[in-house]
């Protein structure tokens, strides 16, 4: 009889043992469905099934919980979570930061680790161009363009660039830090001053210093490759730029010197400006179609 | 019967009254949607609890309704430490990868509104009262904006005549029914400063503003205002700006008029090699303070009754590079505050980075002495 009773028992528990075993499976399974949201190279949501949860017998975030794993007080991330058919849609306020990991909890319990794929170097990016593209800068340059090939972080810059004179010293504060940084609007272009109260002639600082590139001095302008995206990948190279400097340029572009090579008519030929003296790049962009329709698109109709 | 409805028809009378007066600061163009804000630069608070957010990446400003207007005499003291490795655990990610761009506070609920971006540029407000950290949702909120390259004043021009495009807001501020901007054009080391009537108007005016910068020795047009606020001074009002190597100059705003070129007084040369970071007045004990944090200094205090007695203006040379001239002023011991705004009528609140590296968010509660 007493054999009886420990029989049923065992069917009992090994029953339960594999109904556990069956739940924790399946349940398993469910989250390993869970899958990155991917847009362009940035993971800005998780989908979840929706049976991973079950019952949905509560507000959403209160079920379902995704946190940054760190050493200590972890905290839920703060996001919005939709049901989109089969599927919970987690889409944090930014999105998830490249190379790390985070939890995905349901009912406060851990069902699942991710891992945010770290920043491929094949994604990183590139410093396309320094204007002025000359090695040879009169002494009262006042401003750079950095062009680059991705958008960039914004706010730290100035510690991403370094003036190195005769190749030994770094030449400290020239550039003005301004906050917020000058980045044309999609953050790949970036607009450096030299602080202009030591250029502009009768200044105190100018009188007093000078002019932060000296006539004659050789430079080296050192873009670090610490500098990040806005994904979090650094730039693949750092550059190194040399110039050269000679004395003011006190001249103002003579447009009436300019020789224009028109493109033939009916042809995609290039038009061609010979400008005789370097000119700031992006002024020049932005100037050089309205002063070349004022004066010469009558020729060209013609 | 007569009189029931009578007295129906006043009470809906006074409730419609009451319910338009109560909106008085809003306008038909505020809209309820999800406005695309490419950043949050700058912050100020205008009446009813709008608060203005200062978008550099569009150039644009929005004035939105926060709804957050139960009114707090006191506000919870706060000491918030790490304040952007708490944030930064709220976005999923680490302190390094996220910026505090600017905070304010409702002077109604006396909540802080902290701007953040996320390393790849994303916006983020926050509300913070006590300790309690909380999200202010961008999306399907009731705002209206102005873009300030649409409509370019007239006389934001360049020397080739074109529209002085503004790239970058570096501080606003709400006053009198007018949202007051300074700004600064990618290209050109080119300063604006205009004046939109709030609610918002296709109208910008824009005046042009000298001033003799001490530090540099020299008249400028092109100086950009790093940090303004308003103020009554001996009975007038004026604003009260800062610039770039730390002139403090006072311009009459009643002569700030579109089209006009106004010369600044400038009374207090701070400094150079250091920009001012905010401004804001303080009143303790019945005497007014000016209090102004710096990214090369501490901050300053200058007591009003200096800037009323001071009649001159600095159209001199300073003596030496990074010396002081005129008004004179007392620096606080406190350095290296980051972000600065009045939490209440006896109270400031900062974000200041400690000399152990953390960054924290607190209140003057425990430090009265500061304005004494």
């Amino acid at each position: 009889m007493s054999l009886k009773i420990i029989r049923i028992r065992l069917r009992w528990l090994r029953n339960l043992i594999f109904f556990s075993l069956f739940l924790l499976s399946a349940c398993a399974k469910k989250t390993e469905a869970i899958q990155l949201i991917w847009n362009k190279e940035q993971v800005t949501g998780i989908s979840i099934p929706k049976d991973s949860i079950g019952n949905i017998f509560d507000s959403l975030d209160r079920q379902l919980t995704v946190r940054l794993i760190k050493d200590s007080d972890p905290v839920a991330m703060l996001g919005n979570y939709k049901i989109d058919h089969d599927e919970i849609i987690f889409e944090p306020l930014v999105p998830f930061t490249r190379g790390l990991r985070y939890q995905v909890l349901i009912n406060h319990h851990v069902v699942k680790e991710l891992l945010i794929p770290p920043i491929d170097r094949k994604e990183a990016p590139l410093l396309l161009a320094i204007y002025p593209t000359e090695d040879t800068v009169p002494e009262n340059l006042l401003k750079m363009y950095l062009q680059f090939s991705k958008p960039m972080r914004e706010g730290k810059s100035t510690s991403y660039l370094t003036l190195l004179k005769n190749n030994r010293d770094t030449v400290r504060g020239v550039f003005l830090d301004l906050q917020p940084e000058l980045w044309n609007e999609d953050r790949t272009m970036l607009t450096v001053w030299l602080d202009p109260g030591r250029i502009k002639r009768g200044l105190h600082p100018n009188q007093l210093y000078g002019a932060p590139l000296q006539k004659g001095a050789h430079y080296t302008l050192a873009v670090s490759n610490q500098w990040k995206d806005v994904g979090g990948a650094t730039l693949a190279m750092g550059i190194y730029k040399n110039l050269a400097v000679t004395s003011r340029d006190s001249l103002s572009p003579d447009p009436q010197t300019w020789t224009i090579h028109n493109p033939k008519a009916g042809t995609t030929q290039v038009l061609q400006i010979d400008l005789k003296s370097p000119l700031d790049y992006s002024l020049l962009k932005t100037t050089y179609c309205r002063w070349y329709r004022a004066n010469y698109s009558g020729r060209l109709a013609s | 019967m007569k009189k029931t409805c009578l007295f129906f028809a006043f009470g809906l009378a006074v409730a419609l009254l009451l319910a338009f007066t109560s909106r008085s600061h809003k306008s038909d163009d505020f809209v309820t949607g999800s406005p695309e804000i490419k950043s949050i630069t700058s912050l100020a608070f205008g009446p009813d609890g709008i608060l203005f957010l200062g978008d550099s990446r569009s150039a644009t400003v929005f004035a939105m309704d926060t709804k957050d207007v139960g009114t707090v005499e006191k506000a919870a003291a706060i000491e918030i430490k790490n304040i952007d490795q708490k944030i930064a655990s709220l976005l999923g990610t680490k302190p390094e990868n996220i910026a505090i761009q600017d905070i304010a506070v409702n002077p109604l609920s006396k909540k802080v509104y902290c701007a953040v971006h996320y390393s790849d540029g994303t916006p983020v407000l926050f509300t913070i009262e006590g300790d309690k950290i909380n999200p202010v949702p961008l999306k399907d909120i009731t705002y209206s904006s102005v873009a300030l390259n649409d409509a370019p004043a007239a006389d934001a021009k360049n020397k080739w005549g074109q529209p002085l495009r503004i790239s970058s807001i570096s501080d606003l501020q709400y006053a009198d029914g007018k949202v007051m901007i300074s700004g600064l054009s990618n290209q050109e080391f080119s300063s604006t400063f205009r004046s939109i009537s709030f609610p918002f108007t296709n109208k910008q005016d824009e005046a042009s503003l000298e001033i003799y910068h001490a530090a540099h020795g020299q008249y400028e047009t092109t100086s950009p205002i790093k940090t303004f606020t308003t103020a009554q001074i001996n009975g007038k009002k004026y604003l009260i700006a800062s610039y770039t190597c730390t002139p403090l100059v006072l311009f009459p705003l009643e002569d700030l008029k579109p089209g006009t070129h106004v010369k600044g007084r400038t009374v207090a040369e701070m400094g150079s090699g250091n920009q001012p970071l905010d401004m804001i007045i303080m009143t303790k004990e019945g005497k007014t303070y000016l209090v102004m944090a710096n990214s090369n200094r501490p901050v300053f205090r200058v007591n009003f009754k200096n800037i009323e007695t001071f009649e001159g203006s600095l159209t001199t040379p300073v003596a030496e590079n990074f010396a002081t001239e005129g008004v004179k002023f007392v620096s606080m011991p406190l350095t290296n505050v980051l972000q600065l705004d009045k939490l209440d009528e006896n109270r400031m609140v900062m974000v200041q980075r400690k000399t152990d590296g953390a960054l924290d968010l607190w209140s003057t509660d425990k430090a009265e002495w500061l304005l004494k």
